[in-house]
């Protein structure tokens, strides 16, 4: 898998400098539950942390857009997901999820 | 019952958080700085922060109160704490046209202001680097931005307040009272709500000078009709390289037609590549570090900064210039900043991370006002003091 920053130049989430404002368009500013927010699920995939709030983030890219440091946000979350995945860590709702679409049947219903 | 127990009875449900997620989201902030806290609560009410209080003194928990958590110098970190999380103290109310002020809520952020003021043909005018920063977090770091030159800092721009004191009593700040609690970072007082004075939007339109050097730009300066003028911010020629301009250069920008560049558009994108002047040097691995400058300490910290090889630019119209330094310089910046009689500070307040270098007379202060509303010492201990 060749991930767009490696094509466009952009930086992975070790760059973060935590500034919060890729989270100008997430749920955070609905919820204000700093579990949720882009920059706590930024510094999970940062840190190399496992965890379910990985999976918090929607992936739209409008944090991307935010980012002043150019980091391939979308990109550096499903990186984290992948290694969560191959270490058999994905969550109970993701492996429901690919059952579904496994079986043929709507993964949403 | 237990103390931590009994928090969980001081907000609403789901308010409170103590699950091993919630402790990491809230164990860190812009600073790097790490501390797990306690935990994690969410008031909604003023009645619900002065339970808190109460019941935190009553145990001797320590207590930070904390914003959007985007401070660079760890004043909201602490392992061990109950943090006090404010955002739900977001009502933006009251906006008064012909005094030109409004009431926000401590966890209100700038962009939020702004959104909300903009419908109504205002604005909030001191916007910091990271907009998501809230106002009581900005306040009580007494942020200084571009704009200072014209509005001033937090003490200007706030003409009352109400706060409860680590005891759990309600005060309402104006006059001496309120300059004592802007700036003091949270070790005295726990804002609620802010009366802050807002701007008619206006027009934008800049005049870029050059300049010898930061000296030459303050005389240039000198020789300038104030009148209109919004900032005034100096680059040196590396600095002004990253904006696009021909350096070293004075920036002026005026909410009139004065300037003789009148695209709003052009001036807009370069006080926004301003504004992301401090990131853009962090992705270089940069730091840029502040200091309070006298005119008289100018040409000595020019020097530094020529000797050392450090970058210069930053709000020259409000005594504060910035040093691009490598991170790993920093107490070198700060060491060699307070050789020269300067304060190494001044824009991002101190926090934990530069508490030693706090004036001693500002201490004397700052630990008399403890004394006074936190006796105890439970609020953001370890910060300034």
């Amino acid at each position: 898998m060749t991930f767009r920053r490696e094509e466009d130049g952009r930086k992975g989430a070790d760059a973060c400098i935590l500034c919060r404002l890729c989270d100008a368009g997430s749920s955070y500013g609905v919820t204000l539950d700093e579990r949720r927010s882009l920059r706590h699920t930024v510094w999970l995939a940062k840190n190399g942390r496992e965890s379910a709030w990985l999976y918090a983030a929607m992936l739209n890219g409008v944090g991307e857009k935010a980012c002043p440091m150019s980091i391939a946000i979308d990109d550096a979350i499903i990186e984290a997901r992948r290694r969560m995945a191959a270490k058999g860590l994905e969550t109970k709702e993701n492996r429901e999820f690919f059952e579904k679409v496994r079986r043929g049947v709507n993964p949403y219903a | 019952m237990d103390a931590e127990r009994l928090l969980r009875r001081m907000v609403d449900q789901g308010d409170y958080a103590a699950d091993e997620e919630s402790l990491l989201a809230y164990s860190y902030d812009a600073s790097g700085l790490e501390g797990r806290p306690l935990a994690v609560l969410k008031p909604r009410d003023e009645e619900q922060v002065r339970r808190i209080l109460v019941h935190a003194n009553q145990y001797r928990l320590p207590v930070v109160p904390r914003g959007a958590g985007t401070g660079i110098r760890g004043g909201c970190v602490k392992e061990g704490a109950v943090i006090l999380d404010l955002r739900h103290f977001d009502a933006i109310e009251r906006l008064d046209a012909q005094r030109r002020t409004v009431d926000v809520g401590a966890g209100v952020t700038v962009r939020e202001l702004n959104a909300a003021l903009a419908k109504r043909g205002y604005r909030f005018p001191l916007v910091p680097d990271d907009e998501e920063a809230t106002i009581g977090g900005l306040a009580s770091q007494n942020h200084i931005t571009e704009e200072s030159f014209l509005v001033g800092d937090y003490h200007d721009v706030i003409e009352q307040a109400t706060c409860f004191d680590a005891l759990g009593r309600h005060h309402l700040l104006k006059g001496a009272d309120l300059a004592k609690a802007i700036g003091t970072e949270g070790i005295a007082s726990v804002l609620l709500t802010l009366r802050v004075k807002v701007l008619p939007t206006h027009k934008l339109t800049a005049d870029i000078f050059p300049a010898k050097d930061a000296a030459a730009a303050l005389d240039a300066l000198d020789s300038l009709p104030k009148k209109g003028a919004l900032l005034a911010e100096y680059f040196d020629a590396a600095a002004a390289r990253l904006l696009k301009l021909e350096g070293p250069c004075l920036l002026v920008a005026y909410a009139n037609d004065d300037g003789s560049y009148k695209d709003r558009e052009y001036v807009e994108a370069l006080l926004a590549k301003r504004k992301g002047l401090e990131k853009t040097l962090w992705a270089k691995g940069l730091a840029a570090e502040e200091a309070a400058l006298t005119r008289e300490q100018l040409p000595a910290f020019l020097n530094l900064c020529a000797k050392e090889g450090w970058m210069c630019f930053g709000h020259l119209g409000g005594g504060i210039l910035l040093a691009a330094v490598e991170r790993t310089e920093r107490e070198t910046f700060w060491n060699k900043t307070l050789a020269l009689g300067a304060l190494p500070g001044g824009k991002h307040g101190f926090g934990r991370v530069k508490r030693e270098y706090v004036p001693q007379e500002v201490k004397k202060m700052l630990l008399e006002l403890k004394e006074e509303r936190d006796y105890n010492g439970i609020l953001n201990p370890g910060v300034l003091v």
